[in-house]
């Protein structure tokens, strides 16, 4: 008995020593649940968060960039080249969320780097891609999105599918151009498609965390930057 | 003695059906620890977990792990109630898979990383001490054999189920069924509450024994556990990243690379549960060194076919020594141990001393392995890893002396032998 509560006491103690020292090292992330992402942005925008998970939002937005729609805020583009403009999204709700201390009035004393941002929603519907699955267009199955690369325009380029394996034994990551995949963010299951067969994957070069990443692409489109290799 | 007049591992002077408990015991703790390995990786990235999340939630699992290894053993050995030691790891296992099942947020999924690194240090070596508790030295190489068995017939009986559930049902659902099957481990555990009772009058035996007054930094400084420690690092080593290496290769090349892997990983395991009873045995009669010998020489032998062809088939009948080796070492590991330490105060010290220098090749040797195929190729890296692998045999062979006891160490010398 005594023996017992000494069991339990030291690995208790163990136990909330290495969270408190993990805790302490890493700055955390939530992973959002598996349902669709929530139409609501979050009014911080670039509060240092850079969680991929948890950044879907915004990612969606920033990257149909270069369509800048009518911008009502007088917001300061970062100076930094690679930044566009933030389209906003349409403003649905137009009205400054009482949280936003900032009014969009003087954007002189806003420190660089920092935007104006409201809660808006979003016009149309977008999925998490994060730990999806992926299906080829004839329903075999071909993994799951395990990463989402994006280039420095901040445009997203790559999706790293994690392909094959049992139990998680023996699974590779695939690098594969974006444009390959297709979204179906609408129906109750959102699902991701994925141009290619099983065989296609199999024979691809697994992705190794190379900036500059062989990705399995369409022949005639070529993205620039990522030659498309097939064995 | 008692022991005399036993047969394989089962129990006369021990509570009845004990021997039977332990078998399940350790047939359903290896079907929880299936739950708990590299599956956990696919679980987290399905709810949306990135990489970097992943490997430092397992990291902190391995690093936890390794950090209560010694400690971990040391406890068991001043615990005296083993068999409630190895309940309440088994406890612990069910509070991470539930942890892990019902909401895997990152505090919660370290804790249970935690928590289940923690209690797999206590749970082995208090295994071991039962089994140590219920056959008694001379005849640990069967019970221990036994033991081999049973968990090897647990290990691919979790991978087929957890494959199954993985595939068909939730991935979640993989951790409840984890969790579900801790309860039966704890009822296979019954049998042997009053093992400790019934063991306590015969605990006035280790004067018997020759090493019983010794420190434990005496113990650990043991020639014999050192150079099988470093026998049991290097093999680890060269064996860990075989199977993550080949089953890339499968995934790339076989025709059907899921149900392939799952075969290099299952066969192993029937190979397990069919030769180790034999290892225990041919050790018991023929001494410890001639096992580890053949079982460490399947290593170079596997690595260096796997160098010299990527044929599915091939592959897979390959995993085959991997069972051999495997049996060789998971019985010779607790039996060298027991050999040494058994009957001492520090025995589970000694083995989480072992256990660590293991936990070291391993953590170590899959991402060496995994660099040499990145960067010089995998047909290399198998090279390396034979190389290390035959380094591990000749360190048996030339300097790893014999640790079965003498007969002179106690009456019933050919208890082991008998049967």
């Amino acid at each position: 008995m005594n023996a017992l509560q000494v069991t339990r006491l030291a690995a208790a103690v163990c136990a909330w020593a290495l969270v408190a020292g993990c805790a302490g090292l890493v700055s955390r992330q939530e992973p959002p649940p598996a349902s669709t992402a929530p139409p609501v942005e979050t009014p911080a925008v670039d509060a240092g968060d850079s969680s991929p998970a948890d950044s879907d939002p915004q990612a969606a937005i920033s990257h149909e960039v270069g369509t800048p729609d009518p911008v009502m805020v007088p917001c300061i583009i970062p100076p930094t080249p690679k930044t566009k403009v933030k389209p906003r999204a349409k403003a649905v709700s137009a009205e400054p969320p009482p949280s936003q201390s900032e009014t969009p009035a003087v954007p002189g004393n806003r420190p660089a780097g920092l935007v104006d941002a409201r809660v808006q929603q979003m016009p149309v519907s977008v999925m998490s891609i994060l730990g999806k699955r992926v299906q080829s267009p004839t329903g075999e199955d071909l993994g799951r999105v395990v990463d989402v690369l994006a280039d420095d325009a901040g445009r997203v380029r790559v999706a790293i599918i994690d392909f094959g394996g049992f139990l998680g034994v023996g699974a590779r990551r695939i690098a594969v151009d974006w444009p390959l995949l297709r979204f179906e963010p609408n129906g109750k299951e959102p699902s991701l498609e994925l141009g290619l067969t099983r065989e296609q994957l199999q024979k691809a070069p697994e992705y190794k965390d190379n900036p500059r990443p062989q990705t399995l692409a369409e022949p005639q489109a070529p993205a620039p930057g990522a030659s498309d290799a097939k064995q | 003695m008692a022991q005399a007049d036993e047969k394989a591992g089962s129990v006369s002077a021990a509570p009845a059906g004990a021997g039977r408990g332990l078998d399940w015991f350790n047939l359903f703790v290896a079907n929880i620890q299936t739950g708990f390995g590299p599956f956990i990786a696919v679980y987290l990235s399905g709810v949306g977990w990135t990489q970097t999340a992943i490997g430092l939630a397992l990291g902190i699992g391995t690093v936890s792990s390794m950090a209560s290894q010694i400690p971990a053993g040391a406890l068991v050995d001043i615990i005296p109630d083993k068999t409630r030691v190895a309940a309440f790891s088994v406890l612990t296992f069910t509070a991470s898979a539930l942890l892990l099942a019902i909401h895997p947020i990152p505090l919660f999924v370290y804790l249970a990383e935690i928590l289940h690194g923690v209690s797999s240090c206590t749970l082995g070596p208090a295994t071991a001490a039962l089994s140590l508790l219920l056959v008694g030295r001379f005849a640990m190489g069967l019970r221990l054999g036994r033991n081999a068995r049973y968990a090897a017939i647990g290990n691919g009986m979790g991978a087929a189920l957890m494959g199954a559930c993985g595939q068909y049902v939730s991935e979640r659902a993989v951790f409840y069924l984890t969790a579900a099957l801790t309860l039966p481990a704890l009822f296979a555990l019954l049998p042997l509450r009053r093992l400790n009772q019934a063991d306590a009058r015969s605990d006035a035996r280790p004067p018997t024994l020759p090493q019983a007054g010794r420190g434990s930094w005496r113990l650990l400084a043991d020639r014999r556990l050192l150079v099988f420690c470093a026998c049991a690092m290097l093999f680890t080593f060269a064996n860990a990243p075989l199977l993550m290496l080949i089953s890339g290769t499968l995934t790339a090349h076989g025709s059907n690379p899921s149900l392939l892997i799952a075969a290099c990983i299952v066969l192993p395991q029937i190979i397990v549960a069919l030769a180790s009873p034999a290892a225990g045995r041919l050790a018991e009669r023929h001494g410890r060194r001639i096992v580890l010998i053949a079982g460490f020489s399947m290593l170079p032998l596997r690595c260096l076919v796997f160098a010299a062809t990527r044929d599915p088939a091939i592959l897979v009948a390959t995993q085959a020594l991997d069972g051999i080796a495997g049996a060789a070492f998971g019985v010779m590991l607790p039996l060298i141990v027991t050999d040494v330490a058994g009957g001492t105060r520090h025995f589970n010290l000694s083995l989480g001393a072992v256990g660590f220098g293991v936990g070291i090749g391993s953590t170590l040797s899959t991402p060496a392995a995994g660099w040499m195929a990145d960067h010089v190729g995998t047909r290399a890296a198998f090279f390396a890893l034979a190389a290390v692998g035959a380094l591990a045999v000749a360190l048996t062979v030339f300097v790893m002396p014999e640790t079965r006891p003498q007969p002179a160490g106690g009456p019933d010398e050919a208890t082991g032998s008998g049967s």
